[in-house]
């Protein structure tokens, strides 16, 4: 049996913490289980947390940047938090960058990049003719 | 296991490369290796991300075999991973798709033979050169645990967390099914409760309809009980009326010249008629003790005296060869209404006598705990057990060979129980047949002034003799002084709308010796009394109270608004009537055969009164 990466909801967010090396299909299954997800509770954001991730090679960045573009699609925002240094510039030696996906240094920063998205439709309509009253 | 390109170094590792796990493992196997072998953070992550890259290049292509050397190149030591594959394994192509041309971005130096079978080297340079030893401890570190490092401790912790995740939510999920299940019951018990209390609630209904229809037929039966009695007491008093005219007619016929024959005749008329009378006025007693009316007037009773006088009035009925015994009173008085007690002995003698052939008839009386106990024992047929309460019931005659020969009418032993009970006590009745009857009368040792009272002030507007005058022109003592001198030579208009009655006041006033006009209406009455020629004025009118064609009182306000002085006597088979300021002096008498004189008495009273009608 292959390993499952839990998924939290957290309000409207799905945070995804990636605590050990991923195997393929773990990964594969991940991205799965994510789609899921997001249709079944409407989630408006997907925050992944990859911290404890040492290696990142291709495959591992292409499922980060089809997991971004799928959430796009079911209509949720994803942020990629926790990224290690020598991650980082593996996958630009690599020439990975990540196109599409939105990043952050932490959990916390995540969310707050998150949170305009969780906004009512008062405070959005509010914003709107805030903006345009200026 | 020739490494291409390069001399034959120090072989660490050996391991086969197919699966996804086994790319998982030589990635991190090749960054233990780079760890232990000095390369710094960046390398590591460097080589371990090439490794993986070709890896997965070579799991792809049939899977191969992963070897990892340090060797000697051109003067310095270097790390050395070759992967061999048995299938050709891509080996150019964009860095971003992944595989060799990845891995070349990563390391120094990437050696590729083609094949097949294809070798693939990626060639790190070392830092310095390990020692043997370090080596040595190296291969035997990843030999002992290939598999127990921290990373898959951390996958275990992982899978952990997971299995408790699942855990929670499988709780969750049986919280909530025995929530459900809880709900389930509890609703079970609601509805029982519901049903359980509507039961209840049926069943309490039930039972106030029940008491309701018992309550009905309780009111039913008094009703139906107060019908009886109120049809008892009118049928007798419409009964007394025509009875009273036949014997007053026969009465005035036995006065008349007779032959033998025919005074024998008229005498059994006025002995039937008697009888008839005697039956009415039973059931007139009955109906007004039954309806509660019985007057009850308690005075000291001579004990010795009644005992004396009820022998006196029953021994002419005893038959031949029986004894009537009456014993001794235990007192000498007794506080009760002598009237009714008598009323109840003499029934009672008179009942044993009837059905006593030979033996005793005998009246004893004791006093036991304060009570008076009069018994009448016989000695006569006797009753049957079954039939010793029917004789108290109204017309029961209990079937026996003496019955053609013995009159009753059925009453008397009914009547006497209610007047025991009126006065307080008892009437009870034991009997062997064939040996005789005992029936014994309980007076209760005193009856309470305050119920005698009450009795006698809720029946006193039935009476019948609501004028003190009525009273005393129908006792028997004014009756047998008005007897003395029973002449009456004065014009008479008699006013009744029945024809018997009236040839009966017509008769008894013209023997009196009185000139007698009729009417049968107040109508026309009233025009005689208009009419009347000077001198023939009438010097009385007796009148009728019910009357077709009006009351008998509103005559009277009629008449004497005619003449104010015209002396006036009522007459009526029913109670006295209330009567208005200006007839207040008219005098009320009976209906009643048995006693014509005092309709005499009161009409030679009022026609001799002085001033009549101006007296009042």
């Amino acid at each position: 049996m292959t390993d499952v990466v839990p998924i939290l909801k957290i309000g409207s967010t799905l945070l995804v913490s990636i605590q050990t090396d991923l195997q393929d299909d773990t990964a594969l299954r991940l991205q799965e289980d994510l789609a899921e997800q997001i249709t079944r509770t409407g989630a408006r954001g997907v925050l992944i947390d990859i911290s404890g991730l040492e290696i990142v090679d291709s495959f591992i960045g292409r499922m980060l940047a089809s997991i971004a573009g799928i959430s796009r699609v079911l209509d949720a925002a994803t942020v990629v938090v926790g990224m290690r240094p020598a991650v980082a510039i593996t996958m630009v030696e690599l020439g990975l960058s990540l196109g599409g996906v939105r990043t952050a240094l932490d959990v916390e920063r995540g969310l707050r990049v998150l949170a305009p998205v969780e906004q009512s439709p008062e405070e959005v309509l509010l914003a709107a003719a805030q903006r345009a009253g200026e | 296991m020739t490494p291409g390109g390069g001399l034959p170094g120090k072989e660490l590792l050996r391991f086969p490369v197919r699966s996804d796990a086994d790319v998982l493992e030589l990635r991190r196997t090749g960054r233990s290796v780079a760890e232990g072998l000095g390369l710094d953070l960046q390398d590591q992550v460097r080589f371990a991300t090439a490794l993986s890259e070709v890896g997965r290049s070579a799991a792809a292509a049939g899977g191969g075999v992963a070897t990892v050397t340090v060797r000697q190149e051109t003067g310095e030591s270097v790390l050395a991973v070759t992967l061999t594959t048995t299938m050709t394994m891509p080996v150019s192509g964009q860095a971003e798709d992944g595989g060799v041309p990845a891995a070349r971005r990563l390391v120094d130096d990437v050696v590729v033979s083609s094949g097949p079978p294809t070798e693939v080297t990626l060639v790190k340079p070392l830092p310095a050169q390990p020692s043997t030893d370090r080596l040595e401890s190296l291969r035997a570190a990843l030999d002992s645990h290939p598999d127990t490092d921290a990373l898959s401790q951390m996958r275990a912790h992982n899978a952990e967390l997971i299995d408790m995740l699942e855990e929670l939510s499988s709780t969750a999920r049986q919280l909530e099914a025995t929530n459900a299940e809880l709900e389930e019951t509890n609703r079970g018990v609601m509805a029982m409760y519901r049903q359980l209390s509507d039961e209840l609630e049926e069943t309490n209904s039930g039972v106030v309809a029940l008491y309701a229809e018992l309550d009905e037929r309780g009111r039913q039966l008094a009703a139906a009980n107060e019908a009886k009695t109120r049809f008892l007491r009118h049928v007798s008093h419409e009964l007394r009326t025509p009875v009273n005219s036949i014997i007053g007619l026969v009465s005035l016929l036995d006065d008349s010249p007779l032959d033998a024959e025919q005074r024998r005749q008229v005498s059994f008329l006025q002995d039937s008629a008697t009888a008839l009378l005697g039956l009415v006025n039973e059931l007139l007693d009955l109906a007004r003790a039954e309806s509660g009316r019985q007057e009850v007037t308690l005075s000291d009773v001579d004990l010795p005296a009644l005992l004396a006088e009820l022998h006196g009035t029953t021994a002419p009925l005893v038959r031949d060869g029986v004894v009537l015994e009456v014993a001794d009173a235990p007192r000498a008085v007794v506080r009760t209404d002598r009237h009714l007690l008598a009323r109840v002995l003499r029934n009672l003698l008179t009942n044993a006598v009837k059905f006593t052939e030979r033996g005793s008839v005998r009246l004893t009386v004791e006093e036991r705990d304060g009570e008076l106990w009069f018994a009448v024992t016989d000695t006569g047929i006797g009753i049957a057990p079954e039939h010793l309460e029917e004789v108290f019931e109204e017309f029961a005659q209990i079937p026996n060979h003496l019955q053609p020969t013995v009159r009753g009418t059925g009453l008397g032993l009914p009547y006497a129980r209610r007047l025991m009970e009126t006065l307080g006590g008892r009437l009870e009745a034991s009997s062997v047949p064939g040996e005789g009857s005992t029936f014994v009368a309980v007076l209760p040792p005193a009856l309470p002034d305050g119920t005698a009272a009450g009795i006698a002030a809720s029946s006193g507007s039935s009476a019948g003799a609501g004028a003190g005058v009525a009273e005393g022109a129908m006792g028997p003592v004014a009756g047998a002084a008005a007897e003395a001198d029973a002449r009456f030579p004065g014009r008479a208009l008699v006013v009744d709308d029945d024809d018997a009655y009236r040839a009966l006041v017509v008769e008894s006033l013209r023997g009196a010796g009185a000139r007698v006009t009729q009417a049968a209406t107040v109508a026309a009455a009233v025009d005689a009394v208009r009419g009347a020629q000077p001198g023939e004025a009438p010097d009385v009118v007796v009148l009728d109270v019910r009357m077709p064609d009006g009351d008998g009182v509103e005559a009277v306000v009629r008449l004497r608004e005619l003449r104010p002085d015209l002396p006036v006597v009522l007459m009526s088979s029913g109670p006295a009537p209330q009567l208005p300021p200006q007839a207040r002096d008219v005098p009320f008498v009976g209906k009643d055969s048995r006693d014509r004189t005092a309709l005499l008495a009161a009409v030679r009273r009022v026609a001799t009164a002085p001033g009549g009608a101006e007296g009042a």
